[in-house]
């Protein structure tokens, strides 16, 4: 099996806490992964140790065949990370945000892969614009243009429609799943469990740091409905985080 | 309700000084605390206390009734003034988190004028205690606490009134044309009075002067008695007399007086019931943007010149640490460029200087003035450019995401300001050389600087000292975040200037510790050559290539253990510190 994530017994430690405990899954090219849990519940620090932002305390990371510990750049060049909150740098346009990250990538026609993107992510206008000129929506925009300039095979999203406009969320989801299409692997994260419905192949739901329940949406709606058809990704969720239940 | 304001505005303050007091269990902030602690000390009190007879004069001229008449003076202008500040919207200055639970309450506008008056107080009580403790006028701050108080309410009730002065149709120029109406006609009945005083002569000698003195203070004094000034000053001599009173029945009677006149402020201020809530939210946000802005230029990344071209062209390939180097140079033409402007206007106008004396001295002063500058400038420089690591910590999550390795990003981080500070310490160097050639001394060793051994010399061995001191500034964020880079609740005071002195210190000492093996080789290196190559092409190199071989193998095992420092960094422990 073709997998661009590879996550196995990944543990987070800070001193006594145990932020994220012998966490596994896999994410298949072309597969949407959809990480959710209650706050707190190590979200944001699974994604960060798979961006290769924070070292894990344990555990192993493949990013496209490639070990994060010890290929930490062939790794990277593979993947996207898109912050919840959008880190841009102060004094770079938003053209030269794409230049600069093309070059780290070494994207080559740039140039011809960024109109298309400035026009998808409807930020053509702001092409000379500096970040201070932005709307918050707007730098979430750029900050994911910026993230899918190199084309990666990984694309990792922390909580990605955050101030975004409802056209942005429509725009934005139609991205995610042409990316999926066109054979990249997903994961992201958000409290916003219609659009893990909508967008996500697998679920996998953590709890004090804790894989509680993982599968396909289907197979955990099927697992927790007892005969009924219309449960939500919603209530299986309110239920699984509620009756802590094993992992699956 | 005033018992509700009151204990919010206690609450408030109690609570920021618990806050900041819990902050002091962490090391970073505990030691700030007490090197900021100890400087204070030393500069303040304990300086205070070394000089008791230069305390006791202050203290008698604090007393003395001339200086009360100058504050009345200075207090009345105030008062006048305010009245011709051209901003007449009324807003008034609320925390974003008061406009949100006061502005929809239940409360008149008079309950919002007074809270803003009492959540003032601890505040004002606690600048008060201060300023009587550095000034040494201990038992005194209630005084200077009451009229700092009444002062703020005069200016609120001032702010209410020209907004409703507008309602009126009474703009910015005709309240200035009235105020600068009634300071003319003040000025021309204080000029009359001065004319009774008669003329004030110079005195030849110290006898006289002191004589002088006295007799001219007695001459200001009865000025300042004079029915017509003292009716002047009547309402602002009471705010004076209540920070800087005499006597214990002074402070009295003026507290009161102050406090009367502070009711009646208020009860004005509120009588305009001028709708203020809009305008407030205005200087609220316009306060959020200045403090945003203020934080952004303390850290370095204030951008100054938005539409400041990239140097070069970044090409779609190649070496990743260009495009580090691309983006850092654009921070530095965006963000610093200020300083290259200053550096390059003060160089050119000492040179200009320089060629207009059209003498040796002159030449040689000036030659010898930009030695030195290129002698501080390895220390002085990687402090003005900080487009580095030190700029983009506060992106460190994007950062480390990046492909490229922790060694290879911190050189690259490092090399953009590098060549800045090496290109301009060039010029100061050469210049210098220059101008002391033209000189034509005799003196061996600046024969020695007005060659161009020399200017080789200072280049190979200051770029070196210059990365070594940036990969010290740089290491400071990636060892220590927490002090590097500040969050929207960061300390101040004492412990800011602690922290901001143990760096200092730390840095120094750093520097020392990395530039004493080249100084050790360098010394034996340099005599060699001046031994046996004096003149000749060799000299250089051998004065100066082991130094400079010690400098850059310790900048390269620095890079590489600050870039496996950097890799291993865990962000999460830092991430709130660093939001932007």
């Amino acid at each position: 099996m073709d997998y661009g994530i590879e996550v196995s017994g990944l543990t987070k430690r800070y001193d006594s806490l145990v932020a994220v405990k012998d966490l596994s899954f896999a994410v298949k090219r072309g597969e949407v992964l959809g990480l959710v849990g209650p706050n707190g519940a190590g979200k944001t620090t699974t994604l960060r140790a798979i961006a290769g932002i924070h070292p894990p305390s344990d555990g192993t990371i493949r990013i496209c065949g490639f070990d994060l510990r010890n290929d930490p750049v062939d790794a990277k060049r593979h993947l996207a990370f898109m912050p919840d909150e959008p880190r841009l740098f102060d004094y770079l346009t938003v053209e030269e945000h794409l230049q600069f990250v093309g070059r780290l990538y070494q994207v080559t026609g740039v140039r011809e892969k960024m109109d298309p993107l400035l026009n998808e992510f409807e930020l053509t206008d702001k092409r000379k614009a500096l970040p201070a000129e932005l709307s918050r929506g707007m730098k979430q925009k750029l900050m994911i243009a910026c993230g899918f300039i190199h084309e990666p095979d990984v694309l990792i999203f922390d909580e990605p429609l955050t101030g975004l406009d409802p056209l942005g969320i429509r725009r934005m989801k139609e991205s995610i799943v042409r990316r999926s299409q066109a054979g990249a692997s997903v994961i992201l994260s958000s409290h916003l469990l219609h659009l893990v419905e909508e967008l996500c192949d697998t679920v996998a739901v953590i709890r004090n740091g804790t894989r509680i329940a993982y599968d396909t949406i289907d197979n955990l709606k099927f697992a927790l409905a007892k005969g009924r058809s219309d449960l939500s990704l919603e209530e299986a969720f309110l239920r699984i985080t509620a009756e802590e239940t094993p992992a699956t | 309700m005033i018992g509700t304001f009151v204990t919010v505005a206690l609450l408030s303050f109690k609570n920021r000084i618990l806050q900041r007091l819990r902050k002091l269990r962490e090391p970073r902030y505990l030691i700030g605390a007490v090197a900021g602690a100890a400087y204070f000390w030393f500069f303040f009190f304990r300086r205070a206390q070394n000089s008791g007879v230069a305390l006791a004069r202050i203290r008698d001229l604090s007393f003395n009734t001339v200086i009360v008449d100058f504050a009345s003076v200075i207090v009345l202008l105030m008062m006048i003034t305010a009245w011709a500040l051209p901003r007449d919207s009324g807003g008034l200055d609320f925390s974003e988190a008061e406009i949100a639970f006061l502005f929809p309450a239940p409360l008149r506008r008079r309950d919002l004028l007074l809270y803003k008056i009492l959540r003032a107080q601890p505040q004002a009580f606690f600048s008060a205690v201060m300023l009587t403790i550095i000034g040494t006028r201990q038992g005194y701050f209630i005084g200077t606490w009451i009229a700092f108080s009444v002062m703020s309410v005069y200016f609120t009730m001032v702010s209410q009134g020209r907004a409703r002065l507008r309602l009126f149709h009474i703009g910015f120029l005709p309240r200035l044309g009235v105020v600068a109406l009634i300071i003319g006609g003040l000025y021309a009945l204080v000029l009359k009075q001065v004319h009774t005083l008669g003329a004030i002569t110079i005195p030849a000698d110290y006898q006289q002067t002191v004589k002088a003195g006295v007799s001219s203070r007695a001459a200001i004094e009865a000025f300042f008695h004079k029915p017509v000034v003292a009716a002047i000053l009547f309402i602002p001599k009471f705010f004076a007399s209540a920070a800087l009173p005499g006597t214990l029945s002074t402070l009295a009677i003026s507290v009161l007086v102050v406090a009367a006149l502070g009711v009646i402020f208020f009860f004005i201020a509120a009588a305009l019931n001028v709708s203020f809530e809009e305008a407030s939210i205005a200087t609220s946000q316009r306060r959020a943007v200045r403090r945003e802005r203020m934080h952004n230029q303390r850290i370095g990344s204030s951008v100054t010149f938005r539409r400041a071209p990239a140097l070069f062209k970044l090409g779609e390939t190649g070496p990743v640490e260009v495009a580090i180097i691309w983006k850092n140079l654009i921070a530095l033409m965006r963000n610093s460029v200020t300083w290259v402007v200053i550096l390059a206007a003060t160089m050119a106008l000492l040179l200009g200087l320089a060629m207009w004396t059209h003498e040796a001295a002159g030449y040689l002063m000036i030659g010898t003035g930009l030695l030195f500058l290129a002698g501080f400038f390895p220390l002085l420089g990687p402090n003005m450019f900080a487009n580095d690591l030190r700029l983009d910590m506060p992106r460190l999550e994007v950062l480390k995401s990046y492909p490229i390795s922790g060694e290879r990003l911190v050189a690259a981080e490092i090399a953009a300001p590098l060549a800045v500070v090496s290109i301009l310490e060039m010029m100061f160097a050469s210049s210098a050389s220059v101008l002391i050639a033209m000189a034509e001394q005799t003196n061996r060793w600046l024969r020695m600087v007005a060659t161009p051994q020399f200017i080789v010399t200072v280049l190979l061995l200051t770029i070196p000292v210059c990365a070594i001191q940036l990969l010290i500034r740089n290491a400071v964020p990636v060892l220590f975040p927490g002090w590097a880079v500040r969050s929207k609740d960061e300390p101040r005071g004492f412990v800011m200037t602690g922290q901001r002195l143990v760096t200092l210190a730390g840095n120094i000492l750093v520097l020392v510790v990395a530039l004493l093996p080249a100084a050790i080789v360098f010394a034996p290196s340099l005599w060699l050559a001046y031994k046996f190559f004096s003149g000749n092409a060799a000299f250089v190199a051998v004065a100066t290539m082991p130094a400079v071989a010690v400098l850059v193998a310790e900048f390269w095992f620095g890079v590489k253990a600050l870039g496996a420092q950097f890799e291993s960094l865990d962000v999460s422990n830092e991430m709130d510190v660093m939001a932007t």
